[in-house]
């Protein structure tokens, strides 16, 4: 399982570190039992993610300890324990995101798509944005 | 009430029961998913209000929903042209205001790929050649800035350049900068710089000694800190208000201000101003068309949008966007940790409250806002007095009603008299003049500390137009004896 | 630390810190301020009460309309209202909730000296709603129980020769139901519900002299008069949707208490677009039971026959444009008689009175 900043981070990366992602390597050598996942902060919603607006990521084809295909309910929870960085309840609501934060599974809304059930394929882009003020 | 159904049943029963009237989600049926359902042949991307959009159908229909908005409020009066040609070139230029937020980002845009900006040279569309004529000769671009973003501004000035409009930063602490009118263009002369004491109930007035060293920003810091957490963003939203109107009424030969607020927050403004007392002039507030100071109309031709769909649109022209407003909100510290930001404000809680409701009611935003629309202001604009504060017209006694229905002392002969003061009987303080809203959003806890100000005594900085509202004329029966006040 | 003086009086030592206004008070200016805010609704304008009026209390055991049968008795005497007060209470016949708080309205009907009126589901429309829920689920009942309540309270208080009915609603319930009203769209109740009173044609005159006077002020007058009332909840589930509502007045009541007066505020200052608040359509009788009714069956005679046709929730939709007779066999309303005037009142029993666990209850409800 790895993670590769398609970015430099502009401040340094809080939620996970680099030197602790041994299989760092290029998404073209990636093992057949992981998928790969692009993932895209818009809406100011990266500033929870180190402040990095995208990542591509590497998270095991099926959800651990399961046979279960990974979905992206399985996505939001390796996203909370690995790249999330802080004010986790800015993003995270219960099982799923917080009501308010947008998601395009390879550009088309979630809803369509199945939400929380969808089952994550390989390079699928999944895009969050924020439409909450806060305040 | 241990059963809290009855206040809603009418004499003849009525249809009960939200559900009737906000429907719940319905699963969208998968026969209909795939394909969109306005033009029936390309792949469906986006749902909105239950119908699915391919992108290219998708887009149109915002385009629709924003021209429909925008351009009958440009027309003379009694005009009966059809809603989507194209309104008359306006008398003045245009003032926008863009947050950085993706309902102005994507105003912004729209404005300028709809060619109704000029770029200011005067020159005419030449009809015959099929060239249309733009609706506005130029525009100033006003980002305000209340905590410095250098990433979002250095973006958002590219952008604004990149359309050759002029591009204008001002910050929250202007309020408090006499120079800010100058550098505007203006002439006038604002009157002496007040103070007020939040700690007694009528808020007496005191006059700032010039020789005050604090800066703007420390003057905003010292009123936001003196302010109870969920009164900050009201406060933010007048200075913000305040900012926009003004500039827009200050730099020459500006016809119309325009804000890109989405319907999202129009709904969260119904709901929010409502719980702030505001319910007086809230129409006002919801308002599509309004003339603000200086005969200046401000448009929001966005409201008909959701935050969903201006999202989309971002993305769709990718178009970079903050929504995450990052106001400052006075001290951190101890205070926070309880639920999280934006959980101590009445309008964080109305928006969160309003976003997990559209969750299961997808039509939560467009029914609240078709209760809003059918708000009636009741008072005549322009006739009578405002609040120093907001700058809305003023409701009848706000104190009177307050003083009623929520009793603070036991009559008026046992009032009890602060200590320190003198000479003050009632009706010489700032509360007297507000609304009831501002009223409310300068009310602390009786029980809150006495904080001492950055000022070295009990009142805080009120900023410039609200001492200018207050009028040099009748300063004097507001203000509290100086001496009395060095203690 | 030395005792926080009142900061009414400044003498006494402060045992409430009131949520309405964030004041440290002590027990007698608690008391003091809370019923003169009442007295203040009661003489605003032209006055709730006409002198000499006959008027119910819509009395359900629980802690509002227990503290208003004790505030409005006392304000009685003290101002001289000079009001013939009565005790209404609806038996809706829910096992293990309402058969308990009736017990709770009988002490009260003592404590006070009032005369106390009973009406059942039962009686009136041959259904308890343990029967009704049993048939429909859970879900809407409360639609069934809103409509027939509001039918019984009025017919009771036609027996009663009574023409005004005040209710136990608080300033809680009213800046909720403001909410809902917002949510939903209902625009014409949006414009009546912060009213103290309303009125119709030709029907009872109902008002909310509470309307002003937060829930918890109301439960720590309770426990400070030591006033037994009945505080459990309903037992068939509330509407969700309200449920939503409630739990957001809450969020906003913990970050500025004033809040829920706010609302009443903002709620009472709106104007409402010329001709939607005539969204209701012109009032007759209902053709079978002879109820108000804008249609040709009132809701409740609806409802019934609904229920009687052995229909689940989809009683709810049934017609209210109907012929005079009911389908053979069902039970029907009895004739509603605005100006009867039978009158077959308990006389107060003499029983023993004895705290209920409803103050213990209270106890932990509230938070100094």
């Amino acid at each position: 399982m790895s993670v590769v900043a398609t970015e430099m981070p502009s401040t340094s990366g809080l939620g996970y570190s680099h030197s602790n992602a041994p299989e760092q390597v290029a998404s073209s050598i990636r093992q057949d039992d992981q998928l790969e996942i692009r993932i895209e902060f818009g809406g100011g919603l990266h500033l929870l993610f180190s402040q990095k607006p995208k990542y591509t990521i590497h998270i095991p084809r099926t959800i651990p300890s399961t046979s279960q295909h990974t979905n992206v309910k399985y996505l939001i929870q390796w996203m909370k324990e690995n790249i999330l960085s802080e004010r986790e309840e800015m993003f995270i609501d219960g099982d799923t995101v917080r009501p308010g934060i947008l998601v395009l599974i390879n550009d088309a809304d979630w809803e369509l798509e199945g939400e929380l059930d969808y089952e994550l394929q390989n390079r699928d882009e999944v895009v969050f944005i924020s439409t909450l003020h806060g305040g | 009430m241990s059963c809290g159904n009855e206040p809603d049943v009418a004499p003849d029963g009525g249809q009960s029961g939200g559900e009737a009237l906000m429907p719940r989600r319905r699963q969208v049926r998968r026969v209909d998913r795939a394909i969109c359902q306005k033009c029936k042949t390309a792949k469906s991307k986006y749902i909105m209000h239950s119908a699915t959009f391919c992108p290219a159908c998708f887009e149109s229909t915002l385009n629709v929903r924003f021209l429909r908005t925008l351009f009958p409020a440009l027309r003379p009066p009694h005009s009966k042209v059809k809603d989507l040609s194209r309104p008359p070139l306006q008398k003045g230029n245009a003032l926008i205001g863009l947050s950085g937020g993706a309902g102005s980002v994507a105003m912004l845009d729209l404005l300028m790929r709809f060619g109704l900006i000029g770029r200011g040279t005067g020159a005419r569309a030449d009809l015959t050649k099929g060239e249309k004529e733009v609706v506005w000769d130029w525009a100033t671009v006003v980002h305000v800035r209340f905590e410095e973003d250098v990433e979002k501004e250095t973006e958002l000035q590219r952008v604004v350049e990149g359309w050759g409009l002029q591009w204008m930063l001002l910050k929250a602490e202007d309020v408090f900068d006499s120079g800010l009118r100058q550098r505007l263009g203006g002439t006038q002369d604002d009157g002496p710089e007040l103070g007020v004491d939040l700690h007694y109930h009528d808020l007496p007035l005191t006059e700032l000694s010039s020789s005050s060293s604090l800066t703007p920003r420390e003057k905003l810091l010292s009123l936001l800190t003196a302010l109870p957490p969920a009164s900050r963003p009201a406060m933010l939203q007048s200075i913000l208000d305040h900012l926009l109107t003004f500039t827009a009424a200050t730099l020459p030969n500006i016809s119309h201000l325009l804000l890109g607020e989405t319907a999202t927050r129009q709904a969260q403004r119904v709901i929010s101003g409502t719980a702030l007392g505001r319910g007086w002039a809230l129409p006002l507030d919801l308002a599509a068309k309004r003339s603000t100071s200086g005969d200046v109309v401000q448009l929001k031709p966005m409201r008909d949008i959701g935050s969903k769909e201006t999202a989309i649109l971002c993305r769709l022209r990718e178009l970079a966007s903050w929504n995450e407003r990052r106001w400052f909100l006075g001290p951190e510290g101890k205070e926070k940790g309880k639920g999280g930001s934006g959980t101590r404000s009445i309008e964080g809680l109305t928006e969160r409250f309003i976003a997990g409701l559209s969750v299961s009611h997808p039509s939560t935003v467009s029914t609240i806002n078709r209760t809003g629309d059918k708000l009636v202001f009741p008072g005549e604009t322009g006739s009578i007095a405002s609040c120093p504060l907001c700058e809305s017209p003023l409701e009848p006694s706000a104190l009177d009603w307050k003083s009623r229905t929520a009793l603070t002392s036991l009559s008026a002969s046992t009032v009890t008299v602060p200590k320190n003061r003198k000479g003050d009987g009632k009706g010489l303080g700032l509360a007297n003049m507000l609304c009831y809203a501002c009223l409310t959003t300068l009310s602390r806890s009786p029980i809150a500390k006495h904080s001492p100000s950055l000022l070295g005594q009990g009142s805080v900085p009120l900023p410039l137009w609200v001492s200018a509202h207050v009028g040099r004329g009748t300063i004097e029966q507001y203000l509290i004896g100086q001496d009395e006040d060095e203690e | 630390m030395p005792p926080t003086p009142c900061s009414l009086c400044q003498t006494a030592r402060a045992l409430v810190k009131r949520p309405k206004t964030g004041q440290q008070v002590c027990k007698s200016c608690f008391f003091e301020v809370f019923e003169t805010e009442v007295h203040n609704t009661i003489i605003e304008g032209n006055g709730l009460f006409k002198r000499g009026e006959k008027v119910a209390i819509g009395a359900s055991g629980g802690k509002d309309s227990t503290v208003l049968a004790h505030v409005l008795s006392t304000l009685n005497q003290r101002y001289d209202y000079g009001l013939d007060l009565y005790l209404l209470s609806i038996d809706e016949g829910i096992t293990g909730y309402r058969d308990d708080s009736l017990e709770t309205v009988k002490q009260n009907q003592v404590e006070y000296g009032l005369p106390l009126k009973i009406l059942s589901y039962d009686d009136l429309y041959g259904w308890t709603m343990d029967k009704i829920v049993s048939q429909v689920g859970r879900k809407n009942n409360c639609t069934f129980c809103g409509v027939f309540r509001r039918q019984a309270l009025d017919r009771g208080a036609a027996q009663l020769g009574v023409d005004h009915i005040v209710t136990g609603h608080n300033a809680d319930d009213i800046a909720e139901t403001v909410l809902m009203n917002i949510m939903r769209g209902d625009i014409a109740r949006l414009g009546r519900c912060t009213a103290v009173t309303t009125e119709g044609e030709d029907t009872i005159k109902r008002s909310k002299p509470f309307k002003y006077a937060y829930e918890k002020e109301i439960v720590m007058y309770a426990y400070f008069k030591k006033l037994t009332y009945f505080s459990t909840e309903c037992i068939y589930s509330p509407d969700a949707y309200r449920g939503h509502a409630r739990v957001f007045l809450k969020d906003l009541e913990s970050i500025r208490p004033s809040a829920i007066i706010d609302i009443i505020h903002s709620g009472e200052s709106f104007v409402l677009q010329e001709g939607v608040q005539r969204g209701m359509k012109a009032m007759q009788t209902c053709k079978r039971c002879g109820y108000i009714s804008s249609n040709d069956l009132c809701k409740a005679c609806a409802l019934l026959q609904g229920l009687e046709a052995g229909l689940d929730r989809s009683a709810l939709r049934q017609t209210q444009d109907s012929t005079t007779l009911a389908p053979d066999g069902q039970r029907t309303i009895p004739k509603y008689d605005r100006h009867a005037t039978a009158f077959e009142l308990s006389t107060p029993p003499k029983i023993e009175l004895h705290a209920t666990e409803g103050i213990e209850r209270a106890v932990k409800a509230i938070a100094l």
